[in-house]
C-alpha cells in the first residue's frame, strides 16, 4: 500500500488528525516503519542486566534482523549481526555464556568475544588455517552501532543517526539527577505482556494521563487527573504527576530512595516514551523500563524491567511493587487492543485530539509522520 | 578430547594429518577457553597458523 497523505497529522494538535488506519494495520507500511522509524533511529533492543558477566551472549531477532548482544572479556557490551562472515550461518541460537571463543557450528570459524575473527580452520585446504586472500582482521563480526542508557541497550541499525546523546540531549538533561546506578530487581522484577495491538498504540496510551481516571481508578484515587502535566518534546513525550505515594509493606517499610534527588522528586514521578519503542518511569525509589517489540502491525511484546537504588531491597517489597505495576499495565490491555480493532473501521479518519490532553500523543504522531513522510514523499 | 587429539597428532603419519588433528584440538580449546599457546605454536611450526 502507498503511504497515505500525512499532512493533516503534522498540523498543530488543535487542528491535527491522528495517523490513518493503514499505519496500524498494513504489513507493507509496517515494513516501511521498521526502516524509517527503527533502523534509521535509536531503537531499544534489550537491557544490559540480561548480560551481567563476560562472555554472556543473547541472540535477538529484531524486526527480522538476527542480532547478537555480547559482553566481551573486557566487560564491554557490543551488538553484532548474529551471522558468520563465512557462509552467513547463525552463530548463537539461544542465550548462553561463551567460555572462550564463539565458534560457528558450520565450519568452526572462531570469533573472540570482542568480535575479532581468531581462526579459520582449513580455510587454505586441509591442515592449512590461513590463506593469502583471507584477511582475518577484515572479517570480524559485523558491528551494529549501540549505546547503553539507563540499562537499556539501544541500536541504530543504519549507523547514520546522530549520536544518541545528541538525539536525546533534552531527556538526558531533564533526568540528569536521576542518572545514577540502577539495580535490576532480578527475575521477580521482569515480566512480559503479549498484546494484540500495534506498537504505536502502546506508546500513545502510555504518553497521556487523560485515560487515568477511567482505566486506572486505583491510581487515580490518590493521584488525580489535575495532578498531572504533559511532557512534550520532539523525540520523547509523556506525563508527570506531582503526587507520588511510596509503596509501604505491612510494617511501614518503604523502598530506599535514589541518592541526591531534588525536593520535587519527593512527591513527583514522570512517565516518558522515548521514541520509537521505549517507555520509562522514574520515581524517587524505583524506576522501570518497558521495551516494545513489534511483531507485525497488530502484535506487540512488552518487556517490563524494574530497577531500584540499591541491591539490598526487601524481596517482599520488590514483589509487591512488581505485582502492582503488572496490574496497572494489564489494565491498559483492553484499551490498546480495542483501539487496534477499531483501526479496522473504514469510517475512522485517524481521530481528533483533545488540544489540552493529547499533546504527548500528537508528539508521537508528528514524529512518525515526519519520518514516514520523508521516505514516502507524502507530507 | 583435546588431550586425545594431541596424542593422535603425535602419531600422525603426515604433516597434513598432524595439522588437521591439532587444528581440531586448537578450535576446541579456543571454544572452551582453555590454554591455546602451546597448540598455536605447534600449528605455527607446521605452517598451519599465522
Amino acid at each position: 500500500m502507498d503511504l497515505p497523505d500525512l499532512s493533516r497529522v503534522l498540523q498543530p494538535v488543535a487542528q491535527a488528525s491522528g495517523l490513518p488506519n493503514a499505519l496500524y494495520t498494513d504489513h507493507g507500511l509496517h515494513q516501511q516503519e521498521a526502516d524509517a522509524l527503527f533502523a534509521q533511529e535509536w531503537a531499544a533492543l534489550c537491557v544490559a542486566s540480561d548480560l551481567p558477566a563476560p562472555g554472556d551472549a543473547k541472540p535477538i531477532d529484531f524486526l527480522g534482523q538476527p542480532l547478537l548482544v555480547l559482553r566481551g572479556r573486557d566487560g564491554e557490551l557490543r551488538v553484532f549481526y548474529n551471522v558468520c562472515r563465512h557462509r552467513g550461518m547463525i552463530l548463537v541460537e539461544t542465550p548462553r555464556r561463551i567460555e572462550g571463543a564463539l565458534r560457528c557450528p558450520y565450519h568452526s570459524w572462531c570469533y573472540a568475544t570482542d568480535g575479532r575473527l581468531v581462526t579459520t580452520p582449513h580455510v587454505g585446504g586441509p591442515g592449512n588455517n590461513t590463506h593469502p586472500d583471507i584477511d582475518r582482521s577484515a572479517l570480524g563480526l559485523r558491528v551494529v552501532r549501540s549505546y547503553v542508557w539507563r540499562d537499556v541497550v539501544f541500536v541504530n541499525l543504519s549507523g547514520t543517526a546522530p549520536p544518541f546523546e545528541t538525539v536525546h540531549a533534552a531527556l538526558i538533561a531533564r533526568w540528569k539527577e536521576a542518572d545514577q546506578p540502577l539495580f535490576h530487581g532480578g527475575s521477580d522484577s521482569h515480566f512480559t505482556l503479549e498484546v494484540k495491538t500495534n506498537w504505536k498504540l502502546a506508546v500513545e496510551n502510555y504518553c497521556e494521563s487523560y485515560h487515568l481516571p477511567w482505566v486506572h481508578p486505583g491510581l487515580n484515587s490518590y493521584s488525580r487527573l489535575e495532578d498531572h502535566y504533559n511532557i512534550e518534546a520532539p523525540a520523547h513525550a509523556g506525563q508527570g504527576t506531582t503526587v507520588y505515594r511510596q509503596l509501604r509493606d505491612a510494617s511501614g517499610q518503604v523502598l530506599p530512595d535514589f541518592a541526591g534527588l531534588g525536593a520535587r522528586w519527593d512527591t513527583a514521578a514522570e512517565y516518558i516514551a522515548v521514541f520509537p519503542n521505549l517507555l520509562l518511569g522514574v520515581h524517587r525509589d524505583h524506576a522501570f523500563a518497558i521495551l516494545l517489540h513489534p511483531d507485525g502491525p497488530a502484535r506487540t511484546r512488552e518487556e517490563v524491567h524494574l530497577y531500584y537504588a540499591t541491591q539490598s531491597v526487601s524481596p517482599a517489597l520488590r514483589q509487591q511493587n512488581a505485582s502492582q505495576w503488572r496490574s496497572v499495565f494489564e489494565e491498559d490491555i483492553f484499551v490498546v487492543e480495542g483501539m487496534q480493532r477499531g483501526r479496522a473501521a473504514e469510517g475512522f479518519d485517524g481521530g481528533r485530539f483533545s488540544p489540552a490532553m493529547d499533546g504527548p500523543t500528537h508528539c508521537l504522531h508528528a514524529w512518525v509522520a515526519a519520518r514516514m513522510g520523508a521516505v514516502g514523499g507524502n507530507v | 578430547m583435546v588431550a586425545l587429539l594431541e596424542a593422535e597428532a603425535l602419531e600422525a603419519r603426515s604433516r597434513t594429518a598432524e595439522a588437521f588433528l591439532l587444528t581440531h584440538a586448537y578450535v576446541l580449546s579456543l571454544e572452551a577457553g582453555l590454554p591455546t599457546r602451546a597448540l598455536l605454536e605447534r600449528l605455527q611450526d607446521l605452517g598451519a597458523e599465522s
